[in-house]
């Protein structure tokens, strides 16, 4: 199945959507902010989907989708933000950073792993 | 297959506890320097995070109360408010009040529904513009109705599930068709939405039929392969509504274009859904290859989630959390290697030739490794001293307004790390000194311009490495200790002679005697059966020191020592008679060898010699323990001068024998305190060796020789 | 187009020169378009028919379609035949849901290979 970068500050959503794709099979990577998970992209071997929260400490979702778009190896690559605020405004500033979409919070298992199987194909 | 969200609560508690420190600390860092907009993004941050993770769980009480505030906070945010006192104090009992609420939800506590109800309505209230001082500009917005949000489990029927929406087709004679223009734009493809995913899923609507439109395709050479230059026009036959399709190309908006209309499908269409002409390869194909394909996903599951099951504890590689037990189990475990070691290499000197040389270069690598190891552990148990420097801004900013006093907080070196235990143990005589400076150091504002000092009084938190230990300071620009009253009070105590001349370190040194407390009516804050000896044992028991300067009107500074860890300490080995005793470097000033003439007897004083200019006591540890020893001449053995708590001794020994780093075994569970021993320690050849405390031995050495008193 | 070869192997060069073979890579995305378009680009310099294998790709996108409508396109302007010797599930599947499999040549009928 796919690999999976998870990124959220708050360790209980890392927990949740990281043990509800890996129920799925995904292989999970998680980081805490935008500057870990950049960190880890830039290093690691590319994953199949992001997913990340939007609000976080250093460096938010919506800069860290911006940051990922530049790289080579993660053009195309679905990238997802999670947020509560489902906005017009909000949306389009994720897609203009290059977000291919969002989940709307509160979501629970089910829906995620809809989402990510849509997503992935 | 489900997942019980209970497992994650845990972490959210203890997340949203860590989440309301921080907001809390904000809001006091505003409070103190005034607001900036980093800070309350921040706190909004906050808020917002602890919103969605209660939305998450279904807290419903916690997700509709951080609602409020959030709201409350994206005002201030916004600038479309402004903090006033009143405000700041609503948003710091909202931090209690969620303190509350997370303890009520975790343990079953008592909820103080009517505080969180008042509370709240308070919040509305202020956004509502209600708080006169906080209008800035436009009114506020009455965007506050939609303060309680639907549970969680209401959002499963969320309208963006495709799923859920094919479902609820029903099935009509007459089916009706939509016409889709899509054409994608540059975007598109490098944003991560790639077509076949959006007409599969329309393809679950009903039935689908695709028209590819190769007109902009370039020749091959000049195509850009990341540029999407295909376009289509589809024919869905399905009753969905418009938003349906909206929704499946909701994520494209403004990466393509898109047209989307609806006219009544021609019968033929309509039996081309229940047969397809054969002819119709392509149609055929799409409609059999998509369901197919999402039949092989979902079957696809069960099967991979149990294969995944074991591999949940992995979820955060970002960081785990382990207990402190079992880290110190771990250390304990090196610890015992690093003895094993040591013997090792002790076995090793003695033998030689080829072989052994070998051995004792692999014995010398695997030093370096475990030395690594070690401190690799050590490093787990760190944690940075903001840990308990956090909980001060809020003590600072209490008990100046419940004084009257205007103080400001200045904490520095906040990220120097120290070991867990020793900074929970660090923790209450923090406390008590901020409590102190606050109380007793810091003037009321104009007793302090009456002085020509700023009426803001400072208390200072510092933090800082040096050499192999951690120094914290507490300091403040009040007025210092008053000296003369110390010396009476000490005086009418009888801890010192009544005409005794004392220099001003040894009356600083006073108010760390057990009993002594200047302040003549207790106050509230101070006099809490607490005294300065009591901090002053807290951080001797963590092998650490205090020390204490004063400037009238000036100020006080606090000034404490501490090892960065409690589990090792660095030392010179000393050998007096048969025994081994380790000095801990820190203490150690100098080593010297006497030459005859240079040490006396002074009446009253016992032995002392002459160190730089001072007269300092010699301790001989063969008498302290009851050893017999090589050297009793102090001219034939060996002084190390040695401090601690400011004061210098020189410790008579029969000779130096090495440095090294020891694991600390504490004695006290087996043997009790030993007055001027800190701990033992198992030496590379098995045997024991007492650790000296230093500032111990020298205050045992005072009363031990005929001077008792101070004077 | 074609390279001068010797006078005994001219005759019916044309009708008798195997296709060169190009087998897809596993992953024929986005990602990998820009290596995808420079090893079909070297085809299309060889100047004869190709016959392509798909039936290792795993992953395919309108990206990596696209590419191969404008290469199929081109090999065929040149007077060449594009054939395919194999094709995998996924390859036919989005190809079809993009109506694009006459496009890049592929049968009707699935190729076994």
């Amino acid at each position: 199945m796919a690999r999976i970068l998870a990124v959220d500050d708050s360790a209980s959503m890392r927990q949740m959507v990281g043990l509800t794709l890996q129920s799925a099979g995904h292989e999970v990577v998680s980081a805490a902010d935008g500057d870990e998970a950049l960190e880890l992209a830039k290093i690691g071997e590319p994953v199949d989907l992001v997913i990340t929260d939007v609000n976080m400490p250093n460096m938010d979702g919506i800069s860290l989708v911006r940051e990922l778009r530049l790289l080579p190896q993660y053009k195309g690559v679905p990238l997802l933000v999670l947020t509560t605020d489902s906005t017009t405004e909000r949306k389009s500033e994720g897609r203009q950073a290059g977000a291919t979409g969002w989940i709307v919070k509160p979501f629970n298992p089910e829906r995620l792993l809809e989402t990510v199987a849509k997503v992935l194909r | 297959m489900s997942i019980d969200l209970a497992q994650f609560h845990a972490t959210f508690f203890e997340e949203s506890r860590e989440a309301l420190d921080a907001m809390e600390a904000g809001l006091l860092e505003i409070d103190a320097n005034g607001s900036d907009a980093d800070t309350i993004n921040t706190i909004f941050r906050v808020a917002h995070s602890i919103k969605g993770g209660a939305g998450m769980f279904g807290f419903n009480d916690i997700t509709s109360f951080t609602h409020t505030l959030e709201t409350l906070l994206d005002e201030l945010r916004g600038s479309r408010m402004q903090l006033t006192a009143r405000i700041s104090n609503a948003l710091l009992q909202s931090v209690d009040v969620l303190r509350t609420m997370i303890g009520s939800v975790q343990h079953g506590l008592p909820a103080e529904a009517e505080r969180t109800a008042s509370l709240h309505a308070e919040l509305t209230s202020l956004i509502a513009g209600n708080d006169p001082g906080s209008a800035l500009g436009a009114a506020a917005e009455p965007a506050i109705e939609a303060v309680v949000l639907p549970a969680a489990e209401d959002s499963l029927d969320d309208i963006e599930f495709t799923g859920v929406v094919a479902d609820v087709v029903p099935v009509v004679a007459a089916p009706t068709q939509w016409t889709i223009g899509f054409r994608p734009l540059p975007e598109l493809l490098t944003r991560g939405n790639d077509p076949a995913r959006m007409f599969s899923e329309l393809a679950g609507l009903g039935t689908l039929e695709v028209h590819a439109d190769l007109g902009a395709l370039p020749e091959f050479a000049s195509l850009d392969p990341e540029v999407c230059k295909l376009s289509w026009e589809l024919i869905l036959t399905s009753e969905v509504p418009r938003e349906a399709i909206e929704l499946i190309f909701e994520w494209a908006e403004g990466d393509c274009e898109l047209s989307i209309q609806r006219r009544q499908a021609p019968v033929v269409a309509a039996v081309a859904v229940d047969e397809p002409e054969p002819l119709d390869a392509e149609l055929t194909a799409a409609n059999v290859a998509a369901p197919v394909a999402l039949a092989v996903v979902s079957s696809a599951k069960p099967v991979a989630a149990e294969a995944a099951a074991p591999k949940s504890a992995n979820a955060d590689a970002g960081s785990i959390r382990v207990s402190i037990e079992k880290i110190d189990e771990l250390l304990n475990t090196v610890g015992e290697i690093v003895i094993t070691q040591s013997m090792l290499s002790q076995l090793a000197s003695r033998l030689d030739g080829v072989t052994a040389d070998r051995l004792k270069t692999g014995l010398a690598q695997l030093e370096t490794n475990i030395r690594e190891l070690q401190e690799s552990v050590m490093r787990v148990r760190m944690l940075p001293v903001s840990f308990v420097f956090s909980r001060f801004p809020r003590l600072v900013r209490d008990l100046s307004q419940r004084l009257g006093k205007q103080i400001k907080l200045k904490m520095t070196g906040e990220q120097t790390e120290l070991d867990k235990t020793v900074l929970e143990k660090i923790g209450d005589p923090l406390v008590h000194l901020v409590r102190n400076s606050i109380d007793h150091g810091i003037e009321m504002p104009d007793a302090r311009v009456a002085a020509g000092k700023p009426a803001e009084g400072t208390v200072h938190l510092n933090a800082f490495h040096k050499g192999g230990c951690i120094t914290l300071e507490v300091s403040d620009d009040g007025k210092g200790l008053d000296r003369n009253r110390i010396i009476e009070k000490a005086r009418s105590r009888g801890l010192v002679d009544p005409g005794a001349v004392l220099t001003d370190e040894q009356i600083n040194d006073l108010i760390f005697l057990p009993g002594f407390s200047t302040a003549e009516a207790t106050t509230e804050l101070s006099g809490r059966g607490v005294g300065m000896d009591v901090v002053r044992r807290n951080i001797k028991e963590l092998g650490g020191s205090i020390e204490l300067r004063s400037d009238p009107g000036v100020g006080t500074r606090f000034v404490i020592n501490l090892p960065l860890t409690l589990a090792i300490v660095d030392g010179l080995s000393v050998a007096v008679g048969e025994e081994v005793y380790i000095v801990p470097l820190v203490t150690i000033v100098e080593s010297l060898q006497l030459k005859p003439g240079t040490s006396s007897q002074i009446v009253d004083h016992g032995e002392v010699f002459s160190f730089r200019g001072d007269y300092l006591p010699v301790i001989r540890l063969h008498e302290i323990f009851g050893v017999e020893p090589r050297a009793r001449d102090l001219h034939s053995g060996l002084l190390m001068v040695v401090e601690g708590e400011g004061r210098r001794a020189g410790l008579f020994v029969d000779a130096l024998l090495g440095q090294q780093q020891v694991v600390i075994k504490s004695m006290e569970s087996n043997y009790g305190r030993i007055d001027g021993v800190g701990g033992a320690t198992i030496l590379g050849e098995g045997t024991v060796a007492l650790i000296l405390d230093i500032p111990g031995l020298i205050r045992l050495s005072s009363t031990w020789q005929p001077a008792r008193r101070i004077a | 187009m074609k390279k001068k070869q010797k006078a005994t192997e001219v005759a019916d060069a044309g009708a008798l020169e195997a296709p060169s073979v190009l087998k897809l890579e596993s992953l024929c995305t986005l990602r990998e378009s820009i290596a995808l378009k420079a090893s079909l680009l070297e085809q299309l310099e060889l100047g004869r028919d190709v016959a392509l294998d798909g039936s290792v790709v795993d992953r395919i996108d309108a990206a990596g379609l696209q590419l191969l409508v404008a290469f199929v396109r081109q090999v065929q302007f040149g007077g060449h035949q594009v054939s395919w010797l194999g094709e995998s599930p996924e390859l036919r599947r989005i190809a079809a849901q993009l109506d694009l499999v006459d496009h890049i040549g592929l049968p009707a009928e699935a190729v076994l290979s």
